[in-house]
């Protein structure tokens, strides 16, 4: 794929620990769903009240609560890291191969990259700025509301699609 | 034959089982159960014991819809899970260690919902915010044990406790990084 190595994305160290250690890809997998219970479930959380539900929450101090949905991104990466590079591990497979073959590694993948468009594009594009400082009872504009909805969807759709990859494979 | 071969081997049961679209499916649903019912209340929990303190906990009731989605989603799911292999599930240890940690995290979410907002204590005295606090650190212990038990009941008993002691200890490092370095990383705010 893209001229690339089968072998390309595969980590001999990772490789080694997974077959060393037979709890290594479990407890990732545990962390992995701990990652997302803290990122999909705080976004969501964030989403809704932005789209409008829960309005007596302002949304300023709800705001505090997106560092955890940050550490559950760093969770869901660096495990996500481990089940890639080591791959070949535990089922066989070399992760180029996966990546080429498995749809529903690249939905997820797909998913993952528009919502973080979908993310620049709120932050960048100033829309965070107008809803920031919301009021507890006041609306978010129209344009946050669609982004909020987008960003929903989109890591629903990550989870979703991230639940099928052993079935890819 | 028995109750549990006759679910196990039922036209649902193999119907589910030959078609990769529903098994996968549901498997997926059953997940996306977990964040939202563990999502909302573990976010309660969280503001609870003093994450975004400034957040006022009255609105994170407005939340519980979504939570209780996530409930009749994971039973839906949970009950078409146990019909596909319940042979396996009846004589597997986790499998009940999960159920019970199901069922705590319910029943804390219950206490916990009845302490802040059904005319409990709530945290306006120095024994409500203990008692808060209490059920909030037991709902998270009840989810992380459910998640971790569900998660390994595929692997050997070996590979399950293995497992179960390095979530410990991921989870005790977590605690302590938190506790010295929350703050600078914006994970706890005064």
């Amino acid at each position: 794929m893209l001229g690339l190595p089968d072998t390309f994305l595969q980590l001999g160290f990772v490789e080694d620990l997974i077959i060393a250690y037979n709890w290594v890809w479990p407890l990732s997998e545990v962390l992995h769903f701990v990652g997302l219970i803290l990122l999909v479930g705080i976004v969501t959380i964030y989403d809704l009240r932005v789209m409008g539900v829960a309005k007596s929450m302002p949304v300023a101090p709800l705001r505090q609560l997106l560092p955890w949905a940050v550490l559950g991104l760093i969770l869901c990466v660096f495990t996500g890291l481990v089940f890639v590079t080591g791959l070949w591990a535990n089922v066989a497979t070399h992760p180029m191969q996966a990546v080429a073959t498995d749809v529903y590694l690249q939905l997820k993948l797909i998913f993952i990259a528009l919502a973080g468009i979908n993310l620049l594009v709120f932050y960048q594009g100033g829309v965070s700025r107008s809803v920031d400082n919301l009021a507890a009872g006041e609306d978010a504009p129209p344009l946050a509301k669609f982004i909020a909805a987008t960003s929903m969807i989109l890591w629903i759709g990550v989870v979703y699609w991230g639940r099928l990859i052993p079935w890819g494979l | 034959m028995g109750i549990l071969e006759a679910i196990e081997t039922s036209g649902f049961s193999m119907l589910v089982k030959q078609s990769g679209t529903a098994y996968v499916a549901v498997l997926a649903f059953h997940t996306i159960g977990l964040i939202f019912l563990a999502g909302v209340s573990g976010a309660t929990a969280m503001r609870v014991l003093g994450v975004a303190r400034s957040m006022p906990l009255a609105p994170i009731k407005e939340f519980y819809p979504l939570m209780y989605a996530g409930l009749w989603i994971n039973v839906l799911t949970g009950s078409v899970l146990i019909c596909l292999y319940p042979t396996e599930y009846v004589v597997d240890p986790s499998f009940y260690i999960k159920i019970g940690g199901v069922v705590a995290a319910l029943t804390l979410v219950q206490k916990l919902k009845n302490h802040l907002y059904g005319g409990g204590e709530g945290m306006d005295t120095p024994a409500g915010v203990k008692k808060a606090k209490t059920l909030a650190a037991s709902l998270l212990v009840a989810w992380l044990v459910a998640t971790v038990t569900g998660r390994v009941i595929a692997y050997s008993v070996t590979t399950k406790v293995q497992t179960a002691i390095g979530v410990v200890i991921v989870v005790i490092l977590g605690l302590l990084v938190i506790r010295f370095a929350g703050r600078s990383l914006g994970l706890v705010k005064s």
